[in-house]
């Protein structure tokens, strides 16, 4: 399990990964209002990203990556 | 597990999580390539074969309920305008409560 440092690295990560193995991979969510924070997962079972942040700016970048990711699921 | 059929209905499922998860708990989502395959691999010759188009399975959970949902490519193309809602929903949710602490 691995928290990586800038939204930026972890979005760059999770995208190889998916490439590297289509099947096996997810990405997860977790937002948590009470707290105000929100972590990213991504992982295919062997190896495992994580992000974790308070700032509402990354809900943007998120949104970018999860519409990315599901075009690149639903395509091929 | 809720899989729904229809985009809406799913939705509006999320929006009560989200409404759910508003004091305590945590909302998990999660997305996945999704095939069509409704059972294992079998090792010896593959009788489950996959549909061949690919969608996108889309779950979320409060840790209690659970709803998902199976979106084909026509779907989350027409339908970015819907993710981005509820992408915004969080964001206004979190700037009201970080307006309140200051």
């Amino acid at each position: 399990m691995t928290y990586l440092d800038t939204w930026e690295e972890f979005a760059a990560a999770s995208e190889s990964l998916y490439q590297s193995d289509a099947v096996n991979f997810r990405f997860v969510w977790k937002y948590r209002h009470s707290d105000g924070k929100l972590i990213a997962k991504a992982t295919n079972n062997k190896v495992c990203l994580k992000y974790r942040t308070d700032q509402i700016q990354d809900v943007k970048k998120l949104e970018k990556l999860s519409s990315t990711l599901m075009r690149l699921m639903v395509s091929k | 597990m809720v899989l729904l059929k229809s985009y809406d209905s799913f939705l509006s499922e999320l929006t009560k999580l989200f409404e759910e998860t508003r004091n305590k708990n945590s909302l998990f989502v999660t997305i996945k390539r999704y095939d069509g395959r409704t059972k294992p691999k079998s090792c010896k010759g593959d009788k489950n074969e996959s549909t061949g188009d690919n969608k996108c399975l889309i779950r979320a959970t409060n840790g209690k309920r659970k709803v998902s949902y199976v979106a084909y490519a026509s779907v989350i193309k027409g339908n970015i305008v819907g993710l981005k809602k509820k992408d915004k929903r969080i964001g206004r949710t979190k700037g009201k409560k970080t307006m309140a602490t200051q």
